[in-house]
């Protein structure tokens, strides 16, 4: 069978604007993630259910989200539905003044785009884990500003360790 | 012998300036419906939503995890499967009419073949040349590799493609500029230099040449050896040479085919059959 080479290509665009088409009836055809973070892993919410101090019964229904999975376009509103987290808590750690609903996690460079040590998504993501309790990474170099670390000392749930990595990765702001 | 363009030639033409105008209308809308200015019509997407190379480098992630690495969705996912069934069909036909990036680089390499005629796309020595050309599968694996363990699309930094259609914006690293700035120099000198020695996503369609549906084929029984169709491939491939195109750098982009270029009816063409059996009279187009 032999075909022009026009007719190739308007097959290959058909099948490309069928696909879409048929993907987009059957609900697939996303062009924006759903904001919805990866999972942990049984093993992760096992040391973070220890870490609370919480038995098997009490939290056991709340699906456990990973902090290490939220993007920069994640608004603070979908982090506090996520991960039960006041807004007002992340606008205060953050130092987010206005509109805190909507702030998106990438639009932190912006503000800090002066800070010494890189205030952005990383540190959007420490501050949830170490807020909610999930095993962090303390080998990694992330930042905290100094209102971000003051929230989480007055909770008071922070181990030894991680009190000492977040005092040592303090940005002090102006 | 042709002279003025075959309707083949300008349907493709035509179809690689839609597809350019189209990424670049999609990046100016996303663009501006972050500064709150919604453009009819165009949908705010961002480049990565409709680019079927993120399917590929979020596989591994996929399988791993069940979800998509960073910046990538579902859009991406399914195009990366359309563009797999075409190339089981026709090939790399993506990257000869559709990837506004080759489109560029072709549009340069014009101006390339104006200034430096015959020696245009032939100055690298042919060994080092034929080596070179599996560059990209290194860069394919080194991208696969690196965002499968960190989960994110650092080849972004890296992109000419990106850094060319979002130069307006401020999220282009200074890497894809310095990229996109040498990939357009040497597309004076060489034909397709990014789809030829570091396109990951033209690698991992190229290796669907092997065992297209649709191939390019020569009928040997009609062929007057004239060598047209080698010299006008963009990718150097010598067509006169062989029965099937099997090379894994074709890009479909049909410019070797009897209906734009072989001054011979019917001698190359895109065929499931093989051709050496049939015989046909030899015409000369007109
Ligand atoms: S090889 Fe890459 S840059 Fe070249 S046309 Fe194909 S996808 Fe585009
Ligand atoms: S062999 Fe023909 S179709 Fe393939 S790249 Fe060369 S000219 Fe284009």
């Amino acid at each position: 069978m032999k075909l022009k080479p026009q007719i190739a290509v308007f097959i290959s665009i058909g099948i490309a604007v069928i696909g879409i088409a048929l993907s987009m009836v059957l609900g697939l055809w996303t062009t924006e993630s759903a904001k919805v973070p990866r999972r942990l892993s049984q093993s992760q919410t096992t040391v973070q259910s220890a870490a609370q101090g919480q038995g098997s019964g009490e939290n056991q229904n709340q699906v456990q989200y990973d902090p290490m999975d939220i993007r920069g376009s994640y608004k603070f509103s979908e982090i506090g539905g996520l991960f039960k987290i006041p807004v007002s808590d992340l606008a205060s750690a953050f130092n987010v003044k206005e509109n805190a609903e909507n702030f998106a996690v990438k639009d932190l460079e912006k503000i800090y785009a002066g800070a010494s040590n890189e205030i952005g998504t990383g540190s959007v993501r420490l501050f949830v884990a170490l807020y909610v309790k999930v095993p962090v990474d303390l080998t990694a170099d992330t930042y905290l500003p100094e209102t971000a670390v003051q929230i989480l000392k007055a909770k008071g749930t922070l181990s030894s360790e991680e009190a000492a990595y977040v005092e040592k990765h303090t940005v002090k702001l102006p | 012998m042709k002279t003025k363009k075959s309707k083949s030639a300008i349907i493709r033409i035509v179809i690689q300036i839609f597809f350019f105008l189209l990424v670049f209308m999609v990046s100016i809308s996303k663009w501006l419906a972050e500064k709150g200015i919604k453009l009819p019509f165009l949908p705010e997407v961002s480049l990565h939503a409709i680019c079927p190379f993120g399917g590929i480098e979020t596989l591994y992630g996929f399988a791993a995890t069940g979800s998509f690495i960073q910046k990538i969705h579902n859009s991406s996912f399914i195009l990366m499967i359309i563009g797999i069934l075409v190339a089981l069909l026709f090939g790399a036909i993506f990257c000869g009419y559709i990837c506004p990036f080759g489109t560029f680089q072709e549009w340069i390499g014009k101006l390339g073949k104006k200034l430096l005629g015959k020696r245009y796309n032939s100055l690298i020595p042919k060994k080092l040349d034929s080596i070179l050309r599996y560059l990209r599968y290194v860069v394919l694996a080194l991208v696969v590799y690196q965002t499968a363990i960190t989960s994110k699309l650092l080849f972004q930094n890296m992109d000419p493609y990106y850094a060319l259609f979002n130069f307006f914006t401020n999220e282009v690293a200074l890497s894809a500029y310095i990229v996109l700035g040498v990939i357009a120099v040497l597309s004076l000198f060489i034909e397709r230099p990014w789809c030829k020695y570091f396109c990951p996503y033209g690698a991992f369609l190229g290796l669907f040449n092997l065992f297209r549906v649709f191939k390019i084929r020569r009928n040997k029984n009609t062929c007057i050896s004239c060598g047209k169709c080698d010299r006008v491939c963009p990718m150097n491939i010598e067509v006169s040479k062989k029965e099937a195109v099997r090379s894994h750098q074709c890009i479909s982009c049909h410019k070797c085919t009897s209906e734009v270029s072989c001054p011979i009816k019917d001698t190359v063409v895109i065929s499931t059959n093989k051709l050496s059996e049939e015989k046909e009279g030899v015409k000369v187009e007109a």
